[in-house]
């Protein structure tokens, strides 16, 4: 549904032009949205909060785990990073039941098997080329670029989303430091003002290496969509590529109706819409409650606040209670399925509460998305104090920035985009303050919610397209699962105990950076080297010191194959009482190579593998 | 915890937990292994497969015999469900490969292999991890021991930073070699051979659950699933020779990839024995096959072999002068 278009805090939609509605075909079903929407935030604003079923469960559709459409005009492209155009007539991707009822809710699609991105295999239509590509247009991309081409370098920067400013205002300001949206917009306009520098937005990187990236964009043009695999090169490259809020892992976890914090304020924040008109907040961080204020303010009723920490501290607590919002601590979240969302204590006492609502938004602890980090060659390992896979080692000429390098408050987050673009010309790496002023007595974050497995329903490790499920024990003991591993589910894996920390940042690189798909080729083995001379060194001394070659015989017609042992009887015949082996191929029999002791002997067994045959020295001619 | 230990075991591999829960149980030591748990959601480094690319009969002896054994110990710690059978094809490229190939067929064949054309049916596998929490058996993180060496030269161990008193130090697999033999001291008949680890996505079936082959240095399991596995020497040509090995449909998805290194030794025998000056006890080389070796190198070091297998040991000594008597196939050159 859509937010009042003069909704305080901006949730009327600030990329929205509320005066131009729009309205496309999706499938064949009419798509009613605004100039400024994206083609998944008008399908979701439109009430399609499910993508289809995994092996009969529904699962929610949301900017990780949205299909691609077939568009007339720009071919395949991403539901997340297109722009909803007027006119347009699109197709989702993937498998279908023949025959089935249309969902009003759901896309309708069976997830089992999920297309992968053509553009993953296309190639390059143009090369860029910058001093310095940015990846990532948070607070500390922008920074980084704003850093650089103030030093009159060249810059490309490249962001997923279709805005610039990730996801800083999401936390807000903090005491009397600028907000984010000051920062942003300040960064923003200096890049703009500056012609060295080039803003690629909706342009994912997916491939990183060697002073070069491979991207895919996808644009408005014409009024119609182009979408194109494009090639920069840039001799330094920063990451900023920001971090991922995990999923608290209970029963239906992926339901449609339940959405991730960070999504939700997104959807509400620029876009102007929520997943109904009833929420439930599952908070374990302070920042929960100020989402859960701004959607109050918006005109969504939010039934109760529900953190796992017991009697957390914070102001944005304070403020929840101001405003007169329920809450409830010590309790988290362990099941939802039908729009009834389930509580227990975390304690493990007491009794369970049941709520209904429209959508159920829950809070988790974040993950950097070193996703490209690894594909460029870097390592990660566990951190216990953050709990999260971090960066390790270097790599020449990429620097981390932002909360991908771990960096947490606003001002570091800056400071590290500056201090990445220094680092890359050859300054010494700066100790960043990371400390947030005036959330000493807050609080902190709780550890991920983990509720027990109960029922049928699925528990998911992570947000996104691996759909990686909880696995029992019995299941993590088993060989490795063949499905790709996010961040997000390594990380989940370690919280529920079963994958050792000390081996988490092996299985994220072996699963993150997996490389390219195998193609089939023609690759013979080089010509062999000649035979040497003599014997095979596997054959030396197997015979004695000095073994002779026989030609055995048996009758006129049977050859004896290579390799066939031969023996002095039929009583002992073991491999290491051989006493000679068939070397070569003759024509009948085979010649032998016997030890010095056979060749007093008359008669020999050849064990031909079908079976003992008796052979007698062919006789000199 | 011990003050003090007959054996610190250094190794995360099946072989070595083998080899600490034997020494501890059946030849009751005290036993420490030093290792990093592995989770089974990494990619496997080797298949622990009862198939020796190799031709010389004391070795397939000593590997039959420890099938036998390695089954019976399983059994008694209620883990039989860890060695499974698989049927196992070898392709070899070239006539010399051919050659060995034809006569590996047959020196399988007299120790009990079936084999059927080109293969090797109900080859032994272990896969699984072997539990050694429950056991006598001391396990500590690698990162709490540091190895030094003394004036002498020899290995001495320290705990925590507290000296730690060991009879004997063996570096059971080929990783805990690579990480703690100092290279000066690796014996020049070892080579270190990077490899490729590569998880696909479901694949078309291979002709054999097992294929290896043996000129492209290339290995595939394929799982349950369809998934392959795939083992790769060498860092020349990765793609383009798995694409001539695996079945497709191509494009085919990589799911995990990993690099890692072994060791193989120039001459394709194992290398099992005491090095000086160290003293460490080093285990390297063995291939797919080591695990098997286990029970045999268990009463070795408990001073108890049988006399084939203290023969066999004393042939691939790494001390040993001469192992023109045990060079076999798979050595690389130097």
């Amino acid at each position: 549904m859509r937010l009042q278009p003069d909704a305080p805090h901006d949730f009327g939609g600030v990329e929205l032009d509320q005066g131009r509605p729009i309205s496309f075909l999706l499938d064949g079903r009419r798509i009613r949205g605004l100039a400024g929407d994206t083609v998944l935030s008008a399908v979701l604003a439109a009430g399609i909060t499910a993508y289809g079923t995994l092996a009969g469960t529904p699962m929610a559709l949301s900017p990780a785990f949205a299909p691609l459409v077939s568009a007339r005009r720009g071919g395949i492209v991403p539901m997340d990073r297109t722009p909803a155009l007027d006119g347009l007539e699109i197709a989702t991707l993937g498998a279908a039941r023949r025959f089935a009822l249309r969902q009003p809710h759901s896309l309708g699609r069976l997830l089992d098997v999920l297309p992968d991105p053509p553009w993953l295999r296309t190639e390059p239509v143009e090369t860029l080329a910058a001093d310095l590509l940015v990846i990532g247009g948070g607070v500390a991309g922008l920074s980084a670029a704003e850093a650089a081409s103030a030093a009159g370098r060249s810059v490309i920067l490249c962001e997923r989303r279709p805005w610039l400013g990730g996801d800083a205002r999401y936390f807000g300001p903090v005491g009397d430091e600028e907000s984010p949206e000051a920062v942003t917009g300040r960064l923003i306009g200096a890049l703009a003002a500056n012609p060295g520098v080039r803003l690629l937005t909706t342009a994912e990187v997916f491939a990183l290496g060697d002073g070069s990236a491979r991207l895919h964009h996808v644009e408005a043009i014409d009024g119609g969509l182009r979408s194109r695999v494009l090639r920069v090169d840039a001799p330094q490259i920063v990451l900023a590529t920001g971090a991922n809020e995990r999923l608290p892992i209970f029963p239906g976890n992926r339901l449609p109706g339940v959405v991730s914090a960070i999504d939700a304020y997104h959807f509400g924040k620029r876009y102007g819409a929520a997943l109904g008109e009833t929420a439930v907040v599952a908070a374990q961080n302070n920042y929960a409650y100020r989402l859960a204020l701004r959607l109050h303010d918006a005109g969504v009723t939010v039934r109760r606040i529900v953190d796992t920490r017991i009697h957390p501290q914070s102001r944005f607590v304070d403020f929840a209670k101001a405003s007169g919002l329920t809450l409830a601590s010590g309790q988290m979240p362990t099941g939802a399925q039908n729009g009834r969302y389930s509580f227990a204590p975390v304690a493990g006492s007491g009794a369970s509460v049941e709520i209904e609502a429209d959508q159920l938004i829950v809070a988790g602890p974040w993950q950097p998305d070193l996703t490209l980090w690894m594909l460029a060659g870097g390592g990660v390992e566990w951190s216990e104090e953050k709990g999260a896979l971090v960066a390790r080692d270097e790599i020449e000429h990429v620097v981390l920035a932002g909360s991908a390098a771990g960096y947490r408050s606003l001002r570091a987050c800056v400071a590290s985009g500056r201090a990445a673009v220094a680092r890359l010309a050859g300054g010494r790496p700066r100790e960043i303050d990371d400390a947030e002023p005036g959330t000493a007595l807050e609080t902190p974050e709780a550890p991920t919610p983990i509720a027990p497995m109960i029922g049928t329903v699925p528990s998911f490790l992570d947000a996104g397209r691996t759909l990686v499920q909880r696995p029992t024990l019995a299941q993590a003991a088993t060989a490795a699962t063949p499905r790709a591993l996010s961040l997000g589910d390594v990380a989940a894996l370690v919280e529920l105990g079963l994958v050792a920390a000390s081996d988490a940042g092996a299985i994220a690189e072996e699963r993150g950076a997996p490389g390219a798909d195998l193609n089939v080729s023609d690759w013979a083995p080089p010509a062999p080297p000649p035979l040497p001379e003599g014997l095979p060194s596997w054959l030396v001394k197997r015979f004695g010191d000095d073994p002779q070659r026989l030609h055995l015989i048996v009758d006129g017609q049977r050859t004896f194959p290579v390799g066939a042992l031969v023996y002095s009887n039929a009583v002992e015949r073991v491999p290491d009482r051989a006493i000679g082996v068939i070397v070569e191929e003759a024509h009948p029999g085979g010649i032998a190579l016997v030890g010095k002791a056979a060749r007093r002997l008359d008669r020999f067994i050849v064990e031909t593998g079908a079976g003992p045959s008796p052979a007698r020295p062919k006789p000199m001619s | 915890m011990a003050d003090a230990y007959d054996f610190a075991i250094f190794g995360a591999s099946p072989a070595a937990a083998l080899l600490a829960g034997l020494l501890a149980h059946d030849h009751g030591r005290q036993v420490i292994q030093i290792a990093d748990p592995v989770s089974s959601q990494r990619l496997p480094r080797g298949l622990d497969l009862a198939l020796p690319f190799a031709t010389r009969p004391a070795s397939w002896r000593l590997v039959r015999d420890g099938v036998t054994e390695t089954r019976h110990i399983l059994a008694s710690i209620e883990a039989s469900s860890l060695l499974t059978e698989t049927r196992v094809r070898i392709v070899a490229d070239h006539p010399a490969s051919q050659m060995a190939l034809a006569h590996m067929w047959h020196v399988a064949a007299g120790y009990g292999v079936r084999v059927h054309g080109e293969d090797f049916m109900g080859v032994a596998r272990l896969s699984g991890e072997i539990e050694l929490t429950t056991s006598r058996v001391q396990t500590v993180a690698s990162r709490r021991v540091t190895v030094s060496f003394l004036r002498t030269g020899a290995a001495s161990l320290a705990l925590d930073g507290d000296a730690l008193p060991v009879g004997h130090i063996v570096l059971a697999d080929d990783a805990s070699v690579l990480a703690h033999l100092p290279e000066g001291e690796r014996p020049s008949l070892l080579a270190i051979e990077p490899m490729t680890a590569t998880l696909t996505a479901p694949a078309r079936p291979l002709p054999a659950p097992v294929m290896r082959f043996v000129d492209r240095g290339v290995t595939l399991l394929q799982r349950p699933d369809h998934s392959i596995l795939a083992l790769v020497s060498g860092d020349a040509d990765v793609e383009a020779r798995l694409g001539a090995s695996v079945s497709g449909p191509f494009p085919l998805q990589r799911r995990a990839s990993t690099h890692y290194h072994r060791l193989t030794s120039r001459d394709g025998a194992p290398l099992v024995g005491r090095l000086r000056p160290s003293r460490l006890f080093a285990v390297a080389a063995t291939g797919d096959a080591g695990v098997f070796l286990v029970p045999a190198l268990a009463r070795l070091l408990a001073g108890v072999p049988a006399a084939g297998e203290k023969a066999w040991f004393a042939a691939h000594d790494p001390g040993r002068a001469n192992r023109d008597a045990v060079a076999d196939v798979g050595g690389v050159a130097a």
